[in-house]
């Protein structure tokens, strides 16, 4: 059994929300670390010492090309074999927001044909806004190691923060696949737990996904921000209700408690 | 020296959400003959080495996502 969890949040010029990410991995009991991509790419900083990757936030590059597109194409040229290892060894990986644009370019989500290929993208919101607001969303766990901390079919609210959100398969084998394999784990819906159009889907995705783990629940690529929500009074109803949690905290007790008992 | 002139638009099957809005905006200034708009980002190019297979190999490692992009290359 691991003692300490090291956590490896990767920056680039344009990445947010690396700070609040650190918080709640810290205040998880984890000793998270901020590592500039410049740090793997010379080598100075090495993925396999860590044991959880996460993805944050943001505007990587200015989002020039596309959200996500040029972190990506950089770790494609030379740290997707580290990180096709970091994967396959079961470590878990998460991005929120700009991390789940990233790892959809990366190809590591959905990567239902297990070739790392490009299987999906998350295109300009419907409706051709920046949405920022908390959303309803389901969650369906399956074997998604973040997401043991809930119930299954739990409704949550989560903050969102995006232009390009919307969640495109490259066609209908890949979201059968999502389906079928219980990969959509997080969705938009409507305040009674339904899905439902617009607003409550606030970017158009298909089949309403907020979230998809990979097949081996290892991997998680989510809009939503739960790194915000890691307190209750840093939601937006934090006067009402009780709880000392925020709804984003189980996704990093979650990936911790799978760490501490995995390694 | 090679000129590269690489066009990435969304895909017919990707709706294109601000063209919806250009659209709508030209219509709102009264141009009723306006049918469709669609958008695209144009990348202007200048090689000292390379052809227009280059400048495919762009499309595929950066410039594009295949599942809604499509990528023409020109010189």
């Amino acid at each position: 059994m691991k003692k300490d969890v090291e956590v490896a949040i990767l920056t680039m010029e344009g990445t947010n929300n690396e700070e609040e990410a650190y918080q709640s991995f810290k205040h998880s009991g984890a000793s998270p670390e901020m590592i500039h991509l410049k740090k793997l790419e010379n080598g100075t900083k090495k993925l396999s010492s860590y044991d959880i990757l996460f993805f944050p936030g943001g505007f990587s590059a200015g989002d020039y090309v596309r959200a996500g597109a040029v972190m990506a194409a950089r770790m494609r040229s030379r740290l997707m074999k580290d990180l096709e290892e970091f994967v396959e060894s079961g470590k878990p990986v998460m991005g929120s927001c700009n991390g789940f644009q990233t790892l959809v370019e990366l190809g590591l989500i959905p990567n239902v044909e297990e070739k790392y290929g490009l299987e999906a993208a998350l295109a300009p919101n419907i409706s051709n806004r920046f949405e920022a607001r908390t959303v309803y969303l389901k969650i369906s766990k399956g074997h998604c190691l973040f997401l043991s901390e809930f119930e299954d079919g739990e409704i949550i609210k989560l903050p969102i923060a995006h232009s390009e959100g919307r969640f495109v398969p490259k066609d209908k084998k890949v979201l059968e696949k999502i389906v079928k394999n219980g990969m959509n784990v997080v969705s938009y819906v409507n305040q009674l737990g339904n899905p439902a159009g617009y607003p409550w889907n606030p970017n158009g995705s298909e089949s309403n996904i907020a979230g998809v783990c990979n097949r081996e629940g290892n991997v998680l690529g989510i809009m939503p921000h739960p790194e915000r929500v890691f307190y209750k009074y840093t939601e937006s109803d934090w006067t009402r209700g009780g709880g000392k949690g925020g709804m984003g905290n189980p996704f990093f007790r979650g990936a911790l408690k799978y760490s501490i008992e995995k390694y | 020296m090679v000129d590269l002139r690489i066009t990435v638009t969304l895909k017919k099957t990707v709706e294109d959400s601000e063209g919806g809005s250009v659209l709508k905006t030209l219509k709102l200034l009264g141009y009723d003959g306006v049918k469709d708009v669609r958008t695209g980002k144009v990348y202007f190019i200048t090689l000292t080495k390379g052809t227009k297979k280059t400048g495919r190999e762009f499309c595929e490692k950066l410039l594009a996502n295949p599942v809604i992009n499509e990528c023409a290359v020109d010189d």
